[in-house]
Order: structure tokens, then C-alpha cells, then sequence
């Protein structure tokens, strides 16, 4: 893929938000809709395509943690305000790649899927409880990459929280066929590109019956 | 290809000894009793050791030898291993410490030695460690203590790869001791400088008098190779893994990595490949017995429980859901069967207790109908049998159990439950006739569980 590709040549350790998303949603991960935009007349136009609310991030691939940063800002509900944050994320730093729009997804059952490199076991997919809770609770469990589907569907039914994946307080239970595809193809980009190290998206929001992907990062070697 | 290892002709022990506190004796003293091809016990300070010529060096054996046992100080190992290069030996099973584990010195030796070994086309095993033991062959290929083992000792289809050195021991006896389990190999690979519980645990799936693999592991060479070994059989392996408790993930940027530090990589890895994971030496070999018996379940369906207490059924219950088994749907049909040996004014429920009936027919009669009557229920895929011991119970009587056991193809596990001298002569007479039995209902429910994981991931054909 060429944005990794470019990624190692510059010998960067991170890849931005926005290219983070491209390689995901290539592996097969459902990715909330985004715009990356240069200019503040460029943000209202694509919030004002996608309808609000929206979310913004300041999209860096030297900044992997972008809350902690205070590079995010949810819930941005006009023009006006996607100005006015606009500018203020610009402020903040300096080599910014752009301002990503972000369609606010909407779904309280949030997860995380990631890939990490094994010192034992090379390149494994993880699964879990994602959020806020995420590393509190660590309800997460791993398998080795390449998974096939029934190592993916028995991640699915191996996690404590699985009754959130159900049919749960009136939302419809996931579709496991969309989750066990992103679960194989994050392994499968973990076994193609020797060159990632972690791949982390969280959270992962089931919107609808959906997964969706709403925040990932791709670190490099 | 460790076939210098387990199938040698002729064994050269350096470091024999005639000193019995020593271990140098205690290999000799084992490999007499038990293996039957030359051995040449080395050791310039003596001319003669139980009967056999002892040699000053390895240059002064006559004739060539295919396997050494090393137990003299580190330091002269990398030479040693050239000496049996010129007598065309092709492994050495090091039981000596000071090596890796030793600091700086140690591992300069280890690494010499593994060089001078590498260009020889020499096979190294430990260094320290406890070697092997062949159940079959009655090898003991180790410096245990010759008194420790020759009364219990019984072959058998149990592989065992330890990678602790003093618990290797302590494994064994506890294996055998506990009654009818045999062992094919129980081997201890120490640092395993070489040979590794990859190259064991290869051998051990395609070795025919091995049905059965338990592993104590510290630490994986290479976990890929151990899962992909481990996906491709459908011999059952049971890994009890000490460490648990986290490494890498240090450097982590990513909330996976820091996730991934606490062992539930490998454990999910395990179960990915089909392996059993266990947690504690008794689980390992509770649950490697079982296997030994080759039950088989056909997967997918409840199990029963009988018994003869109402509690004991209940806490069973209790477990299973704790362990994620489920208790058998039994059919109006099993029930009503079960039924005819109650009183009219009482019914069978599940679990059943069937003391009531116990009390008016006798427990042969009581727990041979209600057994056939739930062994032929579709819901059941395996069963729970509590027995409470008397001498009433006898020998047929748990053959015929173990007969309905193999025919219907649905494993029953047994829990003894009375007299100290009567559980335990009632757990042995089970055991031998070829079904499982434990003093403790949750080892009985841990086992099952083991059973139905093995045989849900690796179906029989």
C-alpha cells in the first residue's frame, strides 16, 4: 500500500488518523465517513455534506494520542462552531496534516480490535471491550494471525461482555459476519506488512447492527 | 531424528560414580536396572563401578557409543562434546548446571559447547535438567535417586515435556503415584540449549506409544512453531505454563500492546490451537490421566449428572456453570426409566439423586439402569457419575461401566465419595477398569471441561 509504503521511506513511527483509516478500511473495517480538509471554508463545507453533528481532530501523524492532546472535539452542531474549532486545533500545533470531519456516530456499545507483534507469536489480533473501559476492565482475548473465520467467531464468544453483542436495551445484535471479516483482515495486514507494528482501533462503534470504526492508529516499526 | 536420544545402543555416563550420595552413581545404578545395550561409565578416579569397567576418559572406550550422559562441572563440557564427536555420538543429554543460568561463564561455555556440537552434527539435551525417562523401556535416563522409583514406575501412552528441572521429578512420582497413569517419556529439557519442547513435542505426535502430551513450560522458544505443531494433531496436549505474568509490551504505544503483557496471548493462542490449558501440577496430570483412558465425546450436547446426594448434585451443577458446561435436557423417556426404581410417590429430577432408590434396590441395580437409561439419551454427550464407595461395588461391575463407556462413545467421569480405605480402593478398581476418578468434585467437573474442549476444537473423524 502506498501510504505505508511512503510511511517507512519517510521513516516515520506513526501514520496519521486519516491514513490510518485507509488502511483499515482496506483490510475490511468499516470506517465512519471523514473528510480531511485544509481550510475552514473546506470543514463547513464537508459538515454541512454529512449533516451535524460532527466531530473534528487535528490529524497528525506525530500526535498518536489525539484526546490527550486535546486534538479532538465531538458534537460540533453548526458552521459556526466548525470555524471557530477549526482554528482553535490549528493553534494548537503546528505541523498539522489537516483537520479531519467526522460524522458523529452514534452507539453505546463501544469495542476495540488491534494487532500487536508478538515477541513469541508474531503479528495477533485482539478483541474486546473498547472505550473508557477498555483498560480497566481488560476484557479482551488474542489469537494468532492469520485467523481464519472460526478463530475470529470464537474471539466474538470468548469475551465476558459478549451479551453486548446480542440484541441489547432495544439496539439489534451484531452483525457477526461484518465484525469476524474486520477481525481476519486486521490479522492479514499484520501478515502482509511486516513493517506494522500495532494497529489499535478504538472504538470500534456498533452502529445500527454495524461495526464502525470511529478512531484508529497504525504505528510502524 | 532424537532417535540417538530415546533409542540408543550403547550410552556413555561421564561423571559415573560409585559414591552413592552422587548423582553420577544414581544414572548408572538406573540405566542397569533398566537398559540393556553397553554402557561405558567414565571417570579417571575409578577402574571399576557396579561390575562394569570403568573408562579414565571418553578416548579410552573402546568402540564407538551413540548417546552421552553428562554430569561432571560446566567447564569441561565444549571439550567433552568434541571427544564424543570422535566416537561417533550423535546426542548428549547434559544434566550439570552452570551454564546459561550461571552468569557470564556459564553462558560462554553453553555457547562453546553448542558450537563444537553444531559442527560434530551432536544433538545437545539440557543442560541442566533431569534427562528422561522411558515407561515403556524402563529407561531412566536421569540421576533421580535409584531407590524413588522402580515400585511405582508403569509404562504407558503419557508424554510428559518439563521444563523444570527438580519438578520433572516431583511431576513423575506425582503421576504415578496417584495411580494408573503410565508414562511413555517424561522428559526434562532444563535450558534447553538445544533440544527444545518443539523438537520433543514433534517427536511425541508422531511417536505410536504416545496418546497423550503434558507440558510444563516456562517459556516458549519459538510459540508459533509450539501452536502450528499443536493444530496439526489431534493427540491431546495439556500445557500447564509457569510465568504468567506478563513480559514485553514495555515500549508499547498502542492500548493492544499494553494489553498484550499479561499472558493472554499465549492463552488464546493455546486455545486457538486446540491445546488445554491448565493451572496447577495436579489439574496436568488429573487431566492427562483421563486422556490416557481414550474416551471419546461427540460434543454439542449436555451432561449428566448422578448421584446419590441431592447436595453433591447441586454443588456439581454449581461448577459446571462456573466452567461453562451444561447440564443435560434428559427426555421424559430417561426419566420414567430412572422412575421405575423410585417410589410411586416420588419422581427423578436432574441431576439425580437417586438415593431413594438406592435405599430399596441396592446400588449396583440403581446405578446400572439409571446409567444405561442416560447413556442412550441424545441429550448426553458425557456424565458425572458420583459413587459412593462401598465394598458392595466390585470389579465387574465397574468393567461393565467402563464397557457401556467405550460402546456409547460419551466419556463419564467419576467422583468417589466415603470411607478413606474404601474411596481409595473404589478409585483404583475404577481407574483400572479405564475410567477416570477423583476424591473432589471440581477436579472431576476440570477434567470434563478438558475433555470437551479437546474434543469440541478436534472432532474424531
Amino acid at each position: 500500500m502506498d501510504i505505508i509504503k511512503k510511511a517507512v521511506k519517510e521513516g516515520r513511527k506513526t501514520l496519521s488518523e486519516y491514513e490510518s483509516r485507509q488502511v483499515i478500511e482496506s483490510a475490511g473495517v468499516f470506517v465512519v465517513a471523514a473528510a480531511l480538509t485544509k481550510t475552514k471554508e473546506e470543514a463547513i463545507q464537508e459538515a454541512e455534506k454529512m449533516g451535524y453533528p460532527v466531530a473534528l481532530k487535528g490529524c497528525s501523524s506525530e500526535i498518536s494520542h489525539k484526546t490527550e492532546a486535546g486534538m479532538v472535539a465531538l458534537n460540533i452542531n453548526n458552521a459556526q462552531e466548525v470555524a471557530q474549532v477549526f482554528d482553535e486545533l490549528s493553534a494548537k500545533a503546528k505541523n498539522l496534516d489537516g483537520v479531519l470531519v467526522e460524522k458523529m456516530v452514534r452507539g453505546a456499545r463501544e469495542f476495540v480490535i488491534g494487532l500487536i507483534r508478538d515477541p513469541n507469536f508474531g503479528p495477533c489480533v485482539m478483541f474486546g471491550l473498547g472505550g473508557i473501559f477498555t483498560e480497566a476492565l481488560q476484557d479482551v482475548t488474542f489469537r494468532v494471525a492469520p485467523l481464519t473465520r472460526e478463530d475470529a467467531l470464537e474471539m466474538i464468544d470468548e469475551i465476558k461482555t459478549k451479551k453486548l453483542l446480542g440484541e441489547f436495551r432495544g439496539s439489534p445484535a451484531v452483525d457477526r459476519e461484518s465484525l469476524t471479516k474486520a477481525l481476519v483482515g486486521i490479522g492479514d495486514l499484520g501478515i502482509k506488512y511486516d513493517c506494522i507494528a500495532e494497529i489499535d482501533i478504538n472504538p470500534l462503534i456498533i452502529c445500527g447492527d454495524k461495526p464502525v470504526a470511529v478512531d484508529a492508529l497504525v504505528v510502524l516499526k | 531424528m532424537l532417535d540417538c536420544f530415546f533409542n540408543p545402543k550403547s550410552v556413555a555416563i561421564i561423571g559415573a560414580s560409585s559414591n552413592q550420595n552422587k548423582g553420577g552413581y544414581h544414572i548408572l545404578k538406573n540405566l542397569l536396572a533398566g537398559f540393556h545395550g553397553q554402557i561405558y561409565p567414565v571417570n579417571k578416579s575409578y577402574r571399576e563401578i557396579l561390575g562394569l569397567p570403568c573408562y579414565p576418559d571418553i578416548a579410552s572406550i573402546p568402540g564407538n557409543f551413540d548417546l552421552a550422559i553428562y554430569f561432571i562441572p560446566s567447564k569441561e563440557l565444549p571439550h567433552t562434546v568434541n571427544e564424543c564427536a570422535k566416537k561417533g555420538a550423535k546426542g548428549i543429554i547434559i544434566e550439570s548446571g552452570g551454564f546459561d543460568e550461571a552468569g557470564e561463564e556459564g553462558k560462554r561455555l553453553q555457547k562453546r559447547a553448542l558450537e563444537n556440537a553444531a559442527k560434530a552434527g551432536i544433538r545437545l539435551w539440557g543442560p541442566n535438567c533431569m534427562g528422561y525417562v522411558d515407561g515403556n523401556r524402563t529407561y531412566v535416563f536421569s540421576f533421580i535417586h535409584s531407590a524413588v522409583w522402580p515400585d511405582i514406575f508403569r509404562g504407558g501412552n503419557v508424554g510428559l515435556i518439563v521444563q523444570s528441572g527438580m519438578l520433572s521429578a516431583g511431576f513423575l512420582l506425582h503421576a504415578l503415584q496417584e495411580g494408573v497413569m503410565g508414562v511413555s517419556k517424561a522428559c526434562s529439557i532444563g535450558n534447553k540449549c538445544d533440544i527444545d519442547e518443539n523438537d520433543i513435542l514433534e517427536y511425541m505426535i508422531n511417536d505410536s506409544e504416545t496418546d497423550v502430551i503434558g507440558c510444563y513450560l516456562e517459556s516458549l522458544v519459538d510459540g508459533r512453531k509450539f501452536i502450528n505443531l499443536a493444530k496439526k494433531t489431534k493427540k491431546p496436549i495439556i500445557v500447564l505454563m509457569g510465568g504468567r505474568s506478563a513480559e514485553g509490551a514495555k515500549a508499547a504505544q498502542s492500548h493492544t500492546a499494553s494489553l498484550s503483557g499479561n499472558y493472554k496471548v499465549t492463552s488464546g493462542a493455546f486455545r486457538q490451537a486446540g491445546i488445554i490449558e491448565v493451572f496447577d501440577p495436579a489439574e496436568l496430570t488429573d487431566t492427562a490421566r483421563a486422556f490416557s483412558k481414550k474416551m471419546i465425546c461427540h460434543t454439542g450436547k449436555g451432561t449428566a449428572i448422578l448421584t446419590f446426594s441431592g447436595g453433591a448434585g447441586t454443588i456439581t451443577t454449581d461448577l459446571m456453570a462456573d466452567n461453562g458446561l451444561e447440564l443435560a435436557k434428559l427426555s421424559d423417556k430417561t426419566l420414567d426409566t430412572i422412575g421405575e426404581l423410585f417410589p410411586p410417590w416420588n419422581k427423578p429430577d436432574h441431576p439425580l439423586d437417586l438415593w431413594i432408590a438406592i435405599e430399596r434396590h441396592g446400588f449396583e441395580k440403581v446405578f446400572r439402569q439409571s446409567l444405561n437409561a442416560v447413556i442412550k439419551d441424545p441429550a448426553v454427550d458425557s456424565i458425572i457419575f458420583h459413587s459412593y464407595a462401598t465394598p458392595l461395588v466390585g470389579r465387574e461391575f465397574a468393567e461393565e461401566l467402563a464397557a457401556l463407556i467405550k460402546k456409547y462413545e460419551k466419556p463419564a467421569v467419576l467422583w468417589v465419595e466415603g470411607r478413606k480405605d474404601f474411596a481409595e480402593h473404589l478409585r483404583s478398581l475404577v481407574e483400572n477398569a479405564g475410567l477416570p476418578a477423583y476424591r473432589e468434585m471440581n477436579r472431576c467437573v476440570t477434567v470434563l471441561r478438558g475433555i470437551k474442549q479437546h474434543f469440541t476444537k478436534k472432532p474424531i473423524d
